[in-house]
């Protein structure tokens, strides 16, 4: 006889001795920073395996004898989450990363506001919905150990006379004890835990490895393939094919076990908070549905082939154990006991090491810091020991929890009905999270009202007739209702009869839930924390993961808030904290104020101690009652406001500036210019000057030697004189003139004027030249009468110069000046050419110049200036209007002057120019 | 970071939605109606026929997953945690100017 019971339990003792060797080495290893392997994709996914328990391990066997193919929606629903993980897992991932989150109920808290309350209530929820599931893990654990013990017909063990409740006391006495040694050995940073989840990542590899034997042994070993299965059990009467279809029972297990995936505190331990690094989640994504796929592929063969050959009334959970056994495969035996211990110890590590952390960081620690003043604790690590002790207390709780629902509910005999108790527990916590995710305005309040009333219908409906079997009055409940009311009865809530009770439960509690969190969050405010919360969990994927926002006013001193940090985190990592951000820590260092960047920075750092609330309540009281109000949110948003709308307002000015040195940088490039036309003018004014003065000059002295000089010379030479005097004096009038136009008249007053009657004027006093000269003047056709705005003067002025030069410098031999006028859509237009030689292409763009004069060389007209068109150009200008060289009727050139028409109604339109 | 050109980036958001395929046909697969068209009393090689049919489900949405996680647009480069736990930039807002 090898399997006695004290062999087998020698045997688990010593496997759970291998796995605290196998912790204490990686942890190491992680510590030295050699954590490699450990934070392997492989790894992770190994570790997320701890959803599968010895739920799966003996009681899906059970299932499929019981009840079919419903075991494997326990694995589908998953395995949708998981092939979905771009969707849901992957920002859970994201946010717990920048947020530091600890827990699920720390994310939740988190979000809707950093509440206590939430947290507590979730924490709670989470200690009574685990409970059953640990009392799964004791008996199953019990059961096997049993098995074995029962299969070998009582020998001379005295392991073997102990009944099944002092047994499971024993297993959970040696799992907390096991528990506190592995898990709590400190409080890490951000709550990881390379050596768990070495340890639970070598038992996934041992309890597949077990199922897999098993199943091979089975399929191969003692059958011919899986055909001789089926064929064997049809055979045997058993019922391969479903009882009836897929039905409401189905949908409810799918639903739940998709929820439990991510729900379950330990499931989201080691999926989110243990995560390394997010991208090990693609590989996950479809290895861990592989892995379920492995553990489920021998399930339905085991079971069958243990209904058609074992006994009647064996216990088919426990097939995988007692089918080796009874072909006398002791060593398979034992290797199953192992995968299923394996399988067992896994769940009730993480799931009792989640909820301590839980339990520690929302409930003991809040209400250690509202009880005690920060001075009070002694010892430089206060809030770290009382976090260690707290977690080893409630982990020592846990499992008493789960040995007293063991204890109350003995009676039932199958193990998954009491997994799919604690799913429907959790499950309440799935619709806050998706509302955490995707719905921004779902408030803290909609959150509680929701959980809370999930959790009541649930344990109304589900877990309370869970003790119908051990309590008389609960089974009174459940048949008659409370105090007889019918109504109430907790499988048929208002006479909704006949319905599975599972069905029935997930129903009506994700009804409460849903119904209460949408209604509530619709009716409820948010604050100014949660809105805070709400955007950076919403949009996590739209904004930096390091951007965190100011929640605390940076008024807290720097050996205050080390204090803090150092009674958390401890002395070494509160000061590589302190002196990574340059902030001064020392008792003899200024009481300076800390930035509020660095607050926030300090907060996230302790809330991946001590949960997102508590730290955030050790902080507030830190900073002397300086919490965060709304008021004083809206300060800090109002200061911000104005220091962007300063910002860019500064952006305008300098915009401005740069705008106005760039007129002053044209203006200065103008003023050169004129500058230097001046200083041109000047020269050529002295030029025109010079000839006629030099000319008189010489002929004046030449006048003052009279002996030399004839009479008619004499008389020459004084007309030659006055000739060059009216000259010169000419000039100085146009110079004059030009430089009454360029400063701006002050007796320039334009008034509508008839311009027709202007240019018959003007015509009328040319008569005399063009006689003169013989030039005779063409009239063409003309406008009529027609009312410009101007000054009388000046236009006349205009009209002569250009009449006048083109009589004077046309050498035709018929000279000829054709002058016509009329109207068009560009105002009234007079258009004055001549057949003389015309203006050469060269001087065309600078006809208009002063002292150009455009003729050829060596035919200088001494009446020429060379000022006149300059001046008319400038008149017209002034008039609003154009003065322009053109084509004409004759070959010459031809001027032509546009001016507006004038109305009444636009008088004020007409733009003045100075 | 070089903005890529739009029409990289809406086939970049086109390709992200390809990850819903998988769980939604997953779903639809797996629930009673479709789910009930195998409920029969047929057998191949033996075997209930809606033991294959959920297992072959399983399989190819276990495939799909491996395809589409081999996908460029899914495996871009995550912050790992280190790298997370390092110092926030400085985003020391603006004090107020007179």
């Amino acid at each position: 006889m090898i399997l006695s019971p004290d062999f087998v339990i020698l045997t688990a003792v010593g496997y759970v001795g291998l796995l605290f060797l196998l912790a204490y080495l990686s942890d190491a290893r992680a510590k030295a920073g050699n954590a490699g392997f450990l934070r392997s994709p492989v790894v992770y996914t190994l570790s997320i395996s701890v959803y599968c328990t010895s739920w799966t391990f003996y009681g899906a066997v059970g299932t499929a004898a019981r009840s079919g193919l419903e075991f494997m929606a326990i694995y589908m629903g998953p395995t949708l989450v998981f092939v979905g993980w771009w969707f849901l897992l992957r920002k859970l991932i994201r946010i717990a990363h920048s947020q530091h989150i600890t827990s699920i109920a720390d994310f939740l808290s988190s979000r809707f506001g950093k509440s206590s309350r939430l947290a507590v209530l979730v924490t709670l929820i989470a200690v009574v919905s685990i409970t059953p599931y640990i009392a799964l893990q004791l008996k199953a654990i019990t059961t096997s150990i049993q098995t074995v013990s029962v299969a070998k017909g009582g020998g001379t063990d005295h392991l073997a006379t102990l009944d099944e409740v002092t047994l499971a006391l024993g297993v959970a006495i040696g799992m907390a004890v096991f528990t506190i040694l592995f898990g709590t050995r400190n409080v890490n940073a951000r709550e990881h835990h390379p050596g768990v989840v070495a340890a639970i990542a070598f038992e996934a590899v041992v309890k597949l490895l077990a199922l897999v034997a098993v199943g091979i042994f089975v399929v191969f070993g003692v059958s011919g393939g899986i055909s001789d299965i089926y064929a064997r059990a049809v055979e045997a009467g058993v019922r391969i094919h479903e009882n009836e279809p897929f039905g409401s029972r189905w949908v409810a297990v799918l639903l739940l076990s998709a929820c439990a995936v991510i729900c379950l505190p330990r499931q989201f331990q080691i999926t989110v908070v243990e995560n390394s690094n997010e991208d090990h989640l693609r590989t996950a994504s479809w290895a861990f549905p592989c892995y379920m796929l492995a553990m489920s592929v021998f399930i339905l063969p085991i079971a069958l082939y243990g209904q058609s050959t074992m006994p009647a009334g064996s216990n088919p959970d426990m097939f995988v154990l007692t089918l080796p056994m009874r072909t006398g495969h002791d060593a398979l035996a034992l290797f199953a006991f192992i995968g299923g211990f394996s399988s067992a110890t896994s769940m009730i590590i993480v799931a009792s090491i989640a909820l301590s952390i839980m339990v520690s960081n929302h409930i003991v620690v809040p209400l250690a810091l509202r009880a005690a003043s920060l001075g009070e604790e002694a010892g430089e690590r206060g809030i770290a020991r009382l976090l260690l002790r707290s977690r080893r207390i409630s982990i020592a709780l846990m499992l008493l929890l789960g040995f007293l629902y063991f204890w109350l509910t003995q009676g039932s005999d199958a193990l998954a009905p009491i997994g799919l108790i604690s799913f429907g527990g959790v499950a309440q916590f799935l619709p806050a999270m998706l509302a955490a995710l995707y719905w921004r305005t779902a408030t803290m309040k909609g959150a509680l009202a929701g959980i809370s009333c999930g959790f009541v219908v649930w344990a109304w409906t589900l877990f309370l007739p869970s003790f119908a079997t051990f309590s008389p009055i609960v089974a009174d409940v459940v048949a008659n209702g409370p105090w007889g009311i019918r109504a109430l009865r907790p499988e048929a809530l208002f006479g909704m009869e006949g319905m599975d009770p599972l069905v029935h439960s997930v129903f009506w509690s994700m009804l409460a839930n849903v119904s209460m969190l949408l209604c509530v969050s619709a009716l409820t405010r948010q604050n100014a924390l949660e809105r805070i919360q709400a955007a950076l969990f919403v949009d996590v994927f739209r904004r930096s993961a390091s951007f965190q926002p100011r929640i605390l006013r940076g008024s807290a001193t720097t050996s205050e808030l080390f204090f803090v940090a150092e009674r958390v985190l401890g002395w070494s990592r509160a000061r590589a904290l302190f002196d990574s951000a340059g902030v001064p820590h020392r008792q003899t260092a200024p009481q300076q104020g800390v930035p509020a960047d660095f607050i926030a920075r300090l907060e996230r750092e302790l809330a991946g101690s001590i949960g997102s609330a508590s730290a955030h309540i050790l902080l507030t009281k830190a900073i002397a009652g300086d919490a965060i109000s709304l008021e004083e949110m809206m300060q800090i948003a109002d200061e911000t406001q104005q220091a962007i709308e300063y910002s860019h307002a500064l952006e305008l000015k300098s915009q401005e500036l740069h705008f106005t040195a760039q007129q002053l940088k044209e203006a200065n490039a103008l003023l050169k210019e004129l500058h230097q036309q001046k200083d041109e003018f000047l020269s050529q004014v002295s030029h025109e000057v010079r000839t006629p003065m030099t000319s008189i000059r010489s002929f004046a002295e030449i006048l003052m030697v009279p002996e030399d000089l004839t009479p008619e010379q004499r008389v020459r030479f004084v007309n030659t004189i006055h000739n060059e005097s009216v000259r010169l004096t000419k000039l100085l009038d146009e110079i004059l003139d030009l430089s009454a136009l360029e400063q701006g008249e002050r007796d320039w007053e334009n008034v509508p004027v008839d311009a027709e009657q202007v240019l018959e004027q003007a015509i009328a006093v040319c008569e005399a030249l063009a006689r003169k000269r013989f030039v005779s003047i063409e009239n063409g056709v003309r406008a009529g009468s027609c009312i410009v705005l101007a000054d009388t003067g000046r236009l006349s002025q205009v009209f002569i110069n250009i009449i006048a030069n083109a009589i004077s410098h046309n050498d035709a031999k018929n000279p000829v000046v054709h002058i016509s006028s009329g109207r068009s859509e560009e105002g009234y237009i007079v258009a004055i050419s001549d057949n003389g030689p015309g203006i050469p292409a060269v001087y065309h763009n600078k006809i208009f110049d002063k002292f150009v004069r455009a003729e050829p060389d060596g035919m200088h007209d001494s009446q020429g200036l060379g000022l006149g068109l300059n001046i008319s150009h400038k008149i017209v200008g002034k008039l609003n209007g154009r003065l322009e060289l053109t084509r004409g009727v004759l070959p010459g050139a031809c001027f032509r002057i546009v001016l507006p028409i004038w109305q009444p109604a636009d008088t004020a339109a007409v733009p003045e120019q100075a | 970071m070089p903005s890529p050109p739009a029409t990289s980036k809406e086939e970049h958001a086109e390709r992200e939605d390809v990850a819903f395929l998988v769980p939604f046909f997953g779903v639809v697969l797996l629930l009673p109606p479709l789910l009930n068209l195998f409920g029969d009393l047929r057998t191949a090689f033996g075997v209930p026929v809606e033991v294959l049919y959920l297992f072959g489900v399983w399989l190819l949405v276990i495939a799909a997953a491996v395809l589409l996680s081999r996908r460029r647009q899914f495996r871009e480069a995550t912050p790992a945690t280190e790298a997370d736990q390092a110092s926030p930039p400085s985003l020391e807002p603006p004090g107020r100017q007179a």
